[in-house]
């Protein structure tokens, strides 16, 4: 096995974007109080779309069912972050349950935000990859996957990553224009979500109210975040842009804990995750290139 | 908003940017046509999520499950109400009800606006909407709702021309008895 060092190489990427997403969604569902939900009044447990049917509306009226549903799922994400043998029918199984237990969170008023989506989504590709179980407890893969396979992933997951943050600064440059970034809104959201409940009680966002020029400062830091957020593509094929982009993403994510009192970190975690080992320059290793080589003579799926 | 014509323009012209990276990207990590067959499934999943990240943008329904919600920071606002649930223990003052760790939601600020509705109802004279209210609080309310004088007080709360000696107008909705659980 190649030695873990900076500049990781693919498919061990692969396999830390593995873990992460699998380890995000147990603790996700480990922290959820999913059997109390059976408890709730029927009538404002609205699972979201398609999951607003009968089989689904039994489930979730059921606090041993749910808290079934909880445990198995937990046991499948961190079976499916150890890569355990036979990994896909374990992965396929874990986004299922993952996806099954998200319409119960999303039942009483609940929504995906963009934070939670590519969690979501990365789960979806991992599945689809033709190579996702390096590093696994149950020894090394049977056949070797191509390096570029791994490339290939990593890179489409980042791709995903970079979308959905694109879309978001596309949409706000869209729909609010000039005056989102100009007028009273940054300081209306500041204050509001600084009194608004939250699981971190934070009232620094309410300095906001002190100056004009923290205001205006805060506007700034919207108007940076918002063009960093439509140039994130340029971070899956720029290296040199990612540590500035990283850099500007996670101080973003921060800053709107502080203010704001909300933390996506599981995107922090993405961020860092997919995008910091992309940053890093891969030295010509002697010892990687013929591994590499080695590898696509023996396609796995040939 | 410049109309409904700039949208959906400005976003085709970000989902052709997206398709060029991808150009790009695939390119940069020299791929092959033999690598891209192989990722076919994952590049079906990339194009329908971002298929479904445009396509969703344009819909009124709240919850775009399972793809992301976009209502938020985007239009210009000059106010912002939220509810608020706070919690006394005979007269005395607990805070806020601590629905991040007691009530089956990862989105408590979303999960009280669903509460604030019932509580909305309930003040105006709806007594269905209160007995709803009365047992989704004894349900979220964790232990407390086993402290026999324990009360929820539901407020409808709203940031407009906030200064720092009034950052907020706050009025009370409905007050509901926790304690004795159901």
């Amino acid at each position: 096995m190649k030695r873990l060092r900076l500049g990781l190489s693919p498919d061990v990427h692969l396999a830390m974007i593995r873990i992460a997403v699998f380890v995000v969604w147990a603790w996700q569902i480990v922290t959820y109080r999913a059997g109390s939900l059976a408890d709730l009044p029927r009538e404002i447990v609205r699972p979201p779309g398609l999951f607003d049917n009968a089989a689904l509306q039994a489930l979730y009226g059921s606090g041993v069912a749910l808290e079934l549903l909880r445990w198995g799922t937990v046991a499948l994400c961190v079976a499916a972050a150890a890569a355990v043998r036979p990994f896909a029918p374990i992965a396929v199984a874990a986004v299922a349950g993952i996806v099954v237990t998200y319409g119960a969170m999303q039942s009483i008023g609940g929504y995906v935000n963009h934070a939670q989506q590519n969690v979501l989504w990365i789960a979806v590709l991992l599945v689809a990859a033709p190579c996702a179980d390096r590093l696994s407890m149950s020894g090394p893969p049977p056949d070797s996957a191509r390096s570029r396979d791994h490339a290939t992933t990593v890179t489409l997951i980042a791709l995903l990553v970079a979308a959905t943050y694109a879309m978001t600064g596309l949409r706000r440059v869209g729909v609010g224009g000039v005056s989102v970034f100009t007028g009273e809104s940054m300081k209306i959201w500041v204050t509001a979500r600084s009194l608004q409940y939250s699981a971190f009680p934070l009232d620094v966002g309410l300095v906001v109210l002190r100056s004009r020029a923290i205001e205006r400062l805060l506007q700034v830091g919207l108007l940076v975040s918002t063009v960093f957020e439509i140039a994130s593509p340029l971070a899956v094929c720029w290296r040199r842009f990612r540590w500035v982009w990283i850099a500007v993403m996670v101080g973003f994510h921060v800053g709107v804990l502080f203010m704001m009192r909300i933390i996506f970190w599981e995107n922090i975690v993405l961020i860092l995750v997919v995008f910091a080992p992309l940053a890093i320059p891969r030295p010509a290793d002697p010892e990687t290139a013929p591994d590499l080589v080695v590898a696509e003579e023996a396609p796995r799926w040939s | 908003m410049s109309g409904m014509t700039s949208r959906p323009m400005l976003h085709l012209v970000g989902l052709a940017v997206l398709v060029a990276l991808t150009g790009v990207a695939a390119w940069q990590s020299r791929l092959q046509m033999g690598a891209v067959r192989r990722q076919q499934a994952q590049l079906v999943v990339v194009v329908g999520v971002c298929v479904g990240l445009l396509v969703t943008q344009y819909t009124t329904t709240p919850n775009t499950f399972p793809f992301t919600t976009w209502s938020l920071y985007s239009a210009p606002v000059s106010a912002e109400s939220f509810y608020r649930v706070t919690v006394q223990i005979d007269g005395e003052d607990r805070g806020e009800l601590p629905l991040a760790s007691t009530a089956p939601t990862k989105s408590p600020r979303s999960y009280l606006w669903t509460l604030g509705g019932l509580a909305s109802r309930a003040a105006a004279g709806d007594e269905h909407s209160r007995t709803v209210l009365e047992q989704a609080l004894r349900a979220g309310a964790g232990s407390l709702a086993d402290d026999a004088g324990a009360v929820a007080t539901v407020s409808s709360c709203r940031v407009d021309e906030p200064t720092r000696g009034q950052p907020e107008t706050c009025s009370v909705l409905v007050d509901v008895p926790l304690g004795g659980g159901t």
